[in-house]
């Protein structure tokens, strides 16, 4: 199959997901349990990402080093992906100008000031990006063990210490460094 | 001694009211976040009072630090709507870039009512936002998947961590922050 050059045209591709659906068991049996507990318990859950596809962070990693000055020649393959990220001029040599702008232009549409990682637990449907919150004095909910826990202190979000144990009971933990994050290990 | 005749106690009170004082900092309200995404320059802060016009100073998060100038424009634009930004009581509103830059898909430091100098320094800016007479300092890091916007008294990790924002970026990054950074503010 030909390959594509890189380009704007590879952004919209290999989309993420939040559908819970797309990570993988046994995370994404103990996600959904964790999931029906909360919404039975009067929680609002918001779902912002749940896997992100490998491909996408593989385009979004060597896009953005690509800007940054790195040798289009020397990104490794990765099966399933079929891009070009050198481009050439009409007699066939190396045109590494028109390769990074290739890639400023994917940097650009991916919105990405940061280096991306290639692996994450995202790319492994390991990890759920979630907003929690509730809005009653208590918040009652029934744990992973089928033990009834009364949250009365605390944040009422996803911060919520005591929230955090009742994940962790559906082996769901939280990475207490980013507020919507929890994953099978608390990477 | 004379009492007071009624002029003079009219002058008194015309020249209290006349005296300016300086409002106080508010490091809850007068500290948000600014970002150009898609083109747009847009401000997450938790102050509905501001109005088209307005001046906000920031700082780039991004090493080396800068400082610029913005204007507000629109307050709950559309165009600035973010629900994974979404905090509670933060307002978003449209700038206008005046002086200095904002870095594409980067948070910035968002400072309104704030009219004192922004000094640069060798770790990064500084600025005496409560008038103190001590500095404040500016600090960024990334967690797995966002960025930590954080106020200290004095030297970042050192002094008094006065304000954190969290930046959800949507992506995975290399974490680079330390304990002190993440932590939420109260529980």
């Amino acid at each position: 199959m030909a390959e594509t050059l890189s380009g704007p045209v590879w952004v919209p591709k290999f989309p993420n997901s939040t559908s819970v659906d797309d990570l993988v068991d046994p995370f994404k049996s103990n996600a959904k349990k964790f999931i029906a507990a909360l919404t039975k318990a009067g929680a609002t859950v918001s779902i912002s990402s749940t896997l992100r596809p490998k491909e996408r962070a593989y385009l979004m990693h060597w896009s953005f080093e690509i800007s940054g000055g790195y040798d289009p020649e020397k990104v490794p393959a990765m099966t399933g992906v079929d891009i070009e990220w050198v481009h050439r001029d009409a007699k066939g040599n190396k045109n590494l100008p028109a390769s990074k702008t290739a890639a400023d232009m994917m940097v650009t549409g991916y919105e990405i000031a940061y280096e991306p990682a290639l692996a994450s637990r995202h790319t492994e449907g390991n990890a759920i990006d979630m907003d929690i919150g509730w809005t009653t004095p208590e918040l009652t909910i029934t744990d992973g063990a089928g033990k009834t826990v009364t949250i009365k202190t605390g944040l009422k979000n996803g911060s919520n210490t005591e929230l955090h144990k009742v994940g962790a009971s559906f082996t769901v933990i939280k990475l207490l460094s980013d507020p919507p994050h929890w994953s099978n290990d608390g990477h | 001694m004379k009492a007071l005749g009624p002029s003079l106690l009219v002058l008194l009170l015309v020249a209290c009211q006349n005296t300016t004082v300086p409002p106080t900092f508010n490091y809850k309200s007068d500290l948000g976040v600014a970002v150009e995404k898609a083109g747009h320059a847009c401000l997450y802060i938790p102050d509905s009072s501001l109005s088209p016009g307005q001046r906000v100073q920031f700082i780039t998060a991004t090493t080396p630090q800068s400082a610029g100038e913005a204007e507000i424009l629109i307050k709950a634009d559309e165009t600035c709507k973010d629900s994974v930004q979404d905090q509670p009581g933060v307002i978003h509103y449209s700038l206008k870039t005046t002086q200095g830059a904002l870095r594409r898909a980067a948070p910035a430091f968002a400072i309104a009512n704030f009219s004192r100098a922004l000094t640069p320094t060798e770790g990064g800016m500084a600025a005496d936002l409560d008038g103190d007479g001590k500095p404040e300092s500016f600090r960024a890091c990334t967690s797995s998947e966002g960025v930590h916007l954080t106020v200290w008294k004095g030297k970042p990790l050192e002094g008094l961590r006065k304000w954190h924002y969290y930046y959800y970026l949507g992506f995975d990054v290399t974490s680079d922050c330390a304990e002190a950074d993440t932590k939420p503010d109260t529980e």
